[in-house]
């Protein structure tokens, strides 16, 4: 942990070649077993923030400037191959789309073997696997792990996705609209899915997601993303019920009036 | 579909199992000649006529399928390893090691080929025995023909690499090494089935031109390159409809295998 008790610490200014300043100096921490949710319309910033904190960044033609602090250990400068021990073991990542991101050529069982063997030797344990794919509410029979990603729901691959970053027991998941290529209930599922898995393991979580209420239901402090820039960061009641800047106010605004968090607890 | 991929399979079968067991249905020996019945029409004793020397051709056709099937198949197996090695590492890395993987490409792609396979059979002594040298030649073909392959290997590799799984797999902690044998290979499975059917005949056709020059596989023993060399001439064809066999085995051969294939690989 860093000095302040952080898991995660960043204080960042993001350029790609085309776009100078897709993130300027945004400060965030995030506490251990914490849910932070980060919330912001299409371009704000919010995947390259992501990928940032990640260390993904360079692959994609972007460029860090500042600190990103993880467990005390100042990152930003640190090669690839450091980053490379702490991805998918410290911090894993749950991207958008079940569909696109699993290989579309393995059996869910080389997934979890290529997982895997990224930071131990060997195959992982069958139990262990059943026991993952149980707590994310997926059959952990050797048949269901032998299936390849087009004979999945968009739920189920979802799921595994999930099953996946928890491999190493991580300390922080990084989760990129993990539930916006979702239906509503199983959108819901994921969101319970996430709350439980937090509660058992303790996993912080940098929530990211352009659905306010998804954020709000899950998460304990929110952070408002406009533009590049960190407008707005608190407690997640604080921020739903008087949001002090106007960007939020105009994303709350955009909600549909029975889903306002205001009437909803003037209602209840 | 599924009858013609049985037929498919019972052809190549019985095609690579009569070439295997040459010994055991050639009618005669492929060097035996009959002196007194040269250029003979179709018959029972020499069910696709007589060549020049008064060989059967029918049992030259058994040998000869024998030396192109399994050594063009090799050759091609060795070029498309190669290919893959080469292109995908270039294509996933980029940066300098794509520039040198690239630089070898060209490189191979200009060199004088048919002058390094003479200087290479030059080298070996006159005696050697007609299998050596038969093997040596499609080796060096193999060695010599994964050029162009690479080429289109590293553009697909290029398109793989920005994919969605790539990226998970890079968020796992998965090194490179690791992506492009796991991850990036396997998906570019049609690619490099392709090349290597590309290459067969490609390979098969090379010796065949080889063999004018005496580099090829030599006198007295066949191979489908040299029984093609019958069809050089037009009116020859007209005169003996039946020397188009080996073209016509060789068409079969590539279309089975096609259609096998395809009915093997799994939608992506």
């Amino acid at each position: 942990m860093s000095a302040d008790g952080s898991l995660l610490s960043i204080s960042i200014s993001v350029d790609y070649p085309a776009l100078p300043g897709a993130l300027r100096d945004v400060r965030l921490a995030i506490q251990p077993g914490e849910m932070f949710g980060l919330v912001g319309q299409s371009g704000s910033g919010k995947s390259t923030l992501a990928l940032a904190v990640l260390g993904l960044l360079s692959g994609r033609g972007g460029r860090v400037r500042g600190s990103i602090r993880f467990q005390g250990q100042e990152l930003a400068s640190e090669r690839d191959s450091f980053w490379r021990k702490l991805r998918g073991r410290q911090i894993a990542f749950v991207p958008q789309s079940s569909i696109s991101a699993l290989n579309p050529a393995l059996t869910l069982h080389a997934h979890f073997r290529e997982a895997w063997r990224a930071h131990q030797f060997g195959k992982p344990d069958p139990a262990l696997l059943r026991e993952l794919m149980e707590s994310v509410s997926l059959p952990g029979q050797t048949a269901f792990l032998e299936r390849h990603p087009a004979e999945l729901s968009v739920g189920q691959g979802q799921r595994v996705l999930i099953a996946l970053a928890l491999l190493h027991r991580p300390a922080l998941i990084v989760a990129d609209e993990p539930t916006s290529a979702l239906d509503v209930i199983t959108q819901s599922e994921i969101l319970a899915l996430f709350r439980s898995l937090n509660r058992r393991f303790g996993t912080a979580m940098l929530f990211i997601s352009h659905d306010l209420m998804s954020v709000g239901a899950l998460c304990n402090r929110i952070g408002i993303l406009s533009e590049g820039e960190l407008v707005e960061c608190g407690e997640a009641a604080q921020i739903l019920l008087s949001p002090q800047h106007e960007y939020s106010r105009k994303l709350l605004s955009a909600l549909p009036r029975a889903l306002h968090p205001a009437d909803l607890e003037s209602a209840g | 579909m599924k009858i013609v991929r049985t037929l498919a399979w019972v052809l190549l079968a019985s095609i690579f199992g009569a070439s295997a067991g040459a010994e055991l249905l050639a009618l005669a020996d492929y060097s035996q000649q009959f002196r007194e019945s040269p250029n003979r029409a179709p018959s029972a004793q020499f069910p696709l006529g007589t060549d020049d020397l008064g060989r059967d051709r029918f049992s030259r056709l058994l040998y000869g399928s024998r030396v192109s099937l399994f050594l063009a198949a090799a050759a091609a197996a060795l070029a498309t390893l190669i290919a893959a090695a080469v292109g995908a590492t270039g294509g996933y890395l980029g940066g300098v090691w794509e520039k040198t993987a690239m630089s070898g490409t060209d490189l191979v792609l200009s060199l004088p080929w048919l002058f390094l396979l003479l200087a290479a059979r030059a080298a070996l002594p006159l005696n050697a025995p007609p299998l050596a040298s038969m093997s040596i030649t499609f080796f060096l073909l193999g060695l010599l023909g994964w050029a162009a392959g690479a080429r289109v290997v590293r553009a697909a590799t290029r398109a793989v690499k920005e994919s969605e799984y790539v990226l998970q797999a890079r968020a796992s902690g998965c090194g490179p090494f690791r992506i492009i044998v796991a991850h990036v290979l396997p998906n570019l499975k049609p690619v490099l089935i392709a090349q290597f059917w590309l290459s067969i005949p490609t390979f098969i056709l090379s010796e065949a031109n080889l063999g004018l020059l005496g580099l090829g596989v030599s006198e007295p023993m066949p191979s489908l390159g040299t029984m093609l060399r019958e069809m050089e001439s037009v009116s020859r064809i007209a005169s003996y409809p039946w020397i188009v066999a080996p073209a016509l085995l060789l068409l079969l051969v590539v279309s089975c295998f096609q259609v096998v294939l395809r009915g093997e690989q799994r939608p992506l």
